[in-house]
C-alpha cells in the first residue's frame, strides 16, 4: 500500500503531455475501427479483379479504368454533379430570402418558422419519398392540379427522371442550406445595414454590397453542405429517378446489391469520396480567403 | 462643405412620440436645433435619447409628432432621403471593405462621377486626420481610427445634420476626451449642425451649444451648458449634471418681493421673488439645490474639545461667506469624504436627516473625518429652487 501511495505521483508527473489526449482515446478507437479501417478495405478493393459475382484474386486497375471509359457510368457521373449542382443552386434561391425572413423575423415567430423549416428532416425518408411519387406522379396531385387549372393537357413528367431527383433532394436539402445561410446572416449586425441605408443605398444596393458579401461564408458553408449531401444521397435518386435520373450513389447501390460486384462498387465509391473531398477543399480555400480579407476578424 | 452658424433652424422636432408597449420612449418630444450649432442629447439609459435620434435619422416611425430639416417635414421619409448623417454607436463599419471605400460608399451609391468621389474622399480623410490608411480594413485599425473613419464618412456626403449616437461611448476616458476636442473642431471647420446624444455629462457640457436633459421620455431641461449646471430647472437636472445636494425647504414667509424658506429645520433664508419659479409660488415646501462648491464647512469643535452641549445654539445669519455673499448655516456631522484628485467631497448628515455634499479643496488648512461636527455654511446666492422631478 504504502510504496504504491508514494510512486503515485511520479506517475501522474511523467504521463501528464498525454494526460489531455486521454479522453480522446474513444473517440479515436471508434474513428479507426468504423473509419479507417473500412476505408482502407474499400481502397484495396477497388482495385482487386472481379467475377460477375465474386472478388477474385490479382490486383487490376480495371474497374477504375471501366468508369471512366464506359458511357453509362461517365454520364451517370456528369448527371450526379448536375444534379448536385442544380438542386444547390435552387436551394440557394429559394433558402436566402427564407433565411433572411427568419433571421429578421420576430422572437414570436422564430421558433415556429424554425418547425416549419427542419420539417422536412423530421418525417421519414422512404414516407417522405413516396409522398413525392405521389404529388408528382402522371396522375398525381400536381398534374391534375395544372389539367384543372387548364394550364397543360398533358400530363408533365415530374418523377422517375431529373426533374423529381432534382425536386426531392432541393426539399430534403433546403433546412440545411438554411441554417447555414442563417446563421452567416445573423452575424450582421442591424447597424450595418442602417449604416447604408442613411449614406442612400437603396435596399437592392443593400442588398449587393453588405448582405451578399457579408453572408459569403454562409453560402459557401451552404452550398458545400448541399452539394456533398446531393453526392451521397441514394434513396431519393432510386425511389424519384426511375432509370434516368441515377447518381454515383445509386449507381454504388446497384452494383453492391443487385450485381454484387463489390470491387466496381468500391471504385466508384472512392470516386465520389474524391469528388466531396475536393468540394471540402474547395470551400477551406475559399473560407481562408474570406476571412483574410476581414483581417481575421470574422 | 456648408452650413453657417446663425439663427436659421436646422432641425425641428414637434411633439414627437414613441411608445413600445405600455412604454412611452419619447413622451411629447418639441425641440430645435439653430444651423452650425451642437444640441446633446443627455440623459440616462432608457431616457428616449436614442429613440428620439433614430425618430429624427428615420429608422423609428413616430406614433404622433413630426420632424422637419431645413424647414421641410421628413417624417414620411426614408433615412436615405432624409440629407442626415449618422455615427453609429460601435461604428458600424462595413467589416469587409476598406478605408477609403467605407468612406466612399455612399457617393458610390448615388453614382458621383469618380473624379468627385476620389477628391471628396480625400477631403474628409485629410479632416479626420486618417490620410495614409486608405486601403486597411476597419479590423487593422485602433478604436479611435474606426470612429473618425464613421465620422469621414457621414461627413462626405455633407448632411444637413450629423447625429451622433454616443460615438465616443466604447473609447477609453483619455481617448474620448482628446476626440471631444477633435470632433468640436472638425465641427467648427465644417459647419455641420450635430445632435449628440450621450449619458456623460461632462461631455455634454465640454461639446454642446446646448443640451437637452432627457428622462423618462421627456425633456426636463433644455438650456446652454451654464444654464443647465448653474440653473437647474428640477431635482433630475440637478443631480444628473455634477453634483448637487437637494434639500427640502419649508416656506415660512411669503411676501411681495422675497420668499422665506427654513433650510434642514434649523435656519431661515431669504429668497428674492425673480428667483422663485412659477410653480413654487404657493407651495409650502419646495426642493431647494446645492452645489457642494457653494458650501464651506467649519469645524463645530476642534479635535479634542469638549461634546456638544444640549441647546447649544448659535445665530447663524451673522456669517459671510466667500463670495461677500451672506450664508446660510446648518449644523451636521460629517459622513465621509471622498478623495477627487483636487478635493474631498464630504457627505454631511444635517439635523434634520437630510444629505448636505460639500466640497474641500485639498489644500484648505481644514480636512475633515468621519464623525466630526461641523457647520455648513451655504452660499445663498448659488441656492436654486427646482421642480420635484419625476421618477420612473
Amino acid at each position: 500500500m504504502q510504496p504504491n501511495a508514494v510512486a503515485a505521483p511520479t506517475t501522474v508527473k511523467r504521463s501528464s503531455p498525454w494526460a489531455p489526449w486521454l479522453p480522446l482515446l474513444p473517440a479515436l478507437f471508434a474513428l479507426i475501427v468504423f473509419f479507417v479501417i473500412p476505408l482502407v478495405a474499400m481502397v484495396r478493393l477497388s482495385f482487386q479483379e472481379s467475377t460477375n459475382v465474386a472478388v477474385a484474386g490479382g490486383w487490376s486497375l480495371r474497374h477504375y479504368v471501366y468508369i471512366f471509359t464506359s458511357d453509362l457510368y461517365r454520364e451517370i457521373i456528369w448527371k450526379s454533379l448536375g444534379i448536385g449542382l442544380l438542386t444547390t443552386f435552387i436551394t440557394l434561391i429559394i433558402g436566402f430570402p427564407l433565411a433572411n425572413y427568419y433571421v429578421h423575423a420576430s422572437p414570436r415567430y422564430k421558433g415556429l418558422m424554425l418547425f416549419i423549416i427542419i420539417a422536412p428532416l423530421l418525417i421519414n425518408m422512404v414516407v417522405r419519398t413516396y409522398g413525392w411519387q405521389i404529388i408528382l406522379g402522371r396522375t398525381g396531385f400536381l398534374n391534375e392540379l395544372l389539367r384543372l387549372l387548364g394550364w397543360i393537357n398533358e400530363p408533365l413528367a415530374l418523377v422517375y427522371n431529373f426533374t423529381g431527383v432534382v425536386i426531392g433532394m432541393t426539399h430534403v436539402f433546403l433546412p440545411f442550406m438554411v441554417l447555414s445561410l442563417s446563421s452567416a446572416l445573423q452575424s450582421i449586425d442591424r447597424r450595418i445595414y442602417e449604416g447604408a441605408e442613411i449614406l442612400g443605398a437603396t435596399d437592392w444596393q443593400r442588398f449587393w454590397t453588405i448582405t451578399l458579401p457579408l453572408s459569403r461564408p454562409g453560402i459557401i458553408a451552404g452550398c458545400i453542405l448541399v452539394f456533398s449531401l446531393t453526392q451521397g444521397a441514394f434513396v431519393t435518386p432510386l425511389m424519384l429517378g426511375g432509370t434516368v435520373g441515377r447518381t454515383i450513389a445509386s449507381l454504388v447501390h446497384i452494383d453492391t446489391l443487385v450485381r454484387f460486384n463489390w470491387p466496381r462498387a468500391t471504385a466508384m465509391a472512392n470516386v465520389l469520396m474524391l469528388i466531396i473531398v475536393a468540394v471540402l477543399l474547395l470551400q477551406v480555400r475559399l473560407l481562408k480567403g474570406h476571412s483574410s480579407a476581414l483581417g481575421g476578424s470574422a | 462643405m456648408h452650413g453657417v452658424r446663425g439663427d436659421a433652424v436646422s432641425l425641428e422636432v414637434r411633439g414627437v412620440v414613441k411608445s413600445y408597449g405600455s412604454l412611452r420612449a419619447v413622451d411629447g418630444i418639441s425641440l430645435t436645433v439653430r444651423a452650425g450649432t451642437i444640441l446633446s442629447l443627455l440623459g440616462p439609459s432608457g431616457c428616449g435619447k436614442t429613440t428620439l435620434l433614430r425618430t429624427i435619422a428615420g429608422f423609428v416611425t413616430p406614433d404622433a409628432g413630426s420632424v422637419l430639416i431645413d424647414g421641410r417635414d421628413v417624417t414620411s421619409l426614408p433615412p436615405r432621403l432624409r440629407n442626415v448623417g449618422m455615427v453609429f454607436q460601435h461604428y458600424a463599419l462595413f467589416p469587409h471593405m476598406t478605408v477609403e471605400q467605407n468612406v466612399s460608399y455612399g457617393l458610390r451609391m448615388k453614382r458621383t462621377p469618380p473624379e468627385e468621389t476620389r477628391r471628396r474622399v480625400t477631403e474628409a480623410l485629410r479632416l479626420v486626420r486618417l490620410e495614409g490608411l486608405e486601403n486597411r480594413l476597419p479590423a487593422q485599425l485602433s478604436g479611435g481610427q474606426q470612429q473618425r473613419v464613421a465620422l469621414a464618412r457621414a461627413l462626405v456626403m455633407n448632411p444637413r445634420v450629423l447625429l451622433l449616437d454616443e460615438p465616443l461611448g466604447a473609447l477609453d476616458l483619455n481617448l474620448r476626451r482628446y476626440m471631444q476636442v477633435e470632433l468640436k473642431q472638425i465641427q467648427r471647420q465644417t459647419g455641420v449642425t450635430m445632435v449628440y446624444v450621450t449619458h456623460d455629462q461632462e461631455e455634454a457640457l465640454a461639446l454642446s451649444d446646448e443640451v437637452a436633459v432627457l428622462n423618462a421620455g421627456r425633456i426636463e431641461q433644455l438650456g446652454t451648458p451654464q444654464e443647465i449646471y448653474q440653473y437647474p430647472a428640477s431635482t433630475f437636472v440637478a443631480n444628473f449634471i455634477g453634483h448637487a445636494s437637494v434639500l427640502w425647504a419649508d416656506v415660512v414667509a411669503r411676501g411681495g418681493d422675497e420668499m422665506a424658506l427654513r433650510l434642514a429645520g434649523e435656519c431661515t433664508v431669504t429668497v428674492p421673488a425673480r428667483a422663485v419659479p412659477d410653480f413654487a409660488k404657493g407651495a409650502s415646501r419646495v426642493p431647494v439645490v446645492i452645489r457642494p462648491e457653494r458650501v464651506q464647512m467649519l469645524r463645530l469643535h476642534p479635535r479634542g474639545g469638549s461634546m456638544p452641549r444640549a441647546g447649544d445654539d448659535r445665530p447663524g445669519s451673522s456669517y459671510v461667506v466667500g463670495s461677500g455673499q451672506p450664508a446660510a448655516v446648518v449644523r451636521g456631522r460629517v459622513q465621509e469624504g471622498t478623495y477627487q484628485g483636487d478635493a474631498y467631497l464630504y457627505r454631511v448628515a444635517l439635523m434634520d436627516e437630510s444629505q448636505l455634499q460639500v466640497r474641500v479643496p485639498v489644500n484648505s488648512p481644514d480636512l475633515f473625518s468621519h464623525g466630526d461636527e461641523v457647520e455648513c455654511l451655504i452660499d445663498t446666492d448659488g441656492l436654486r429652487i427646482v421642480r420635484e422631478s419625476e421618477v420612473r
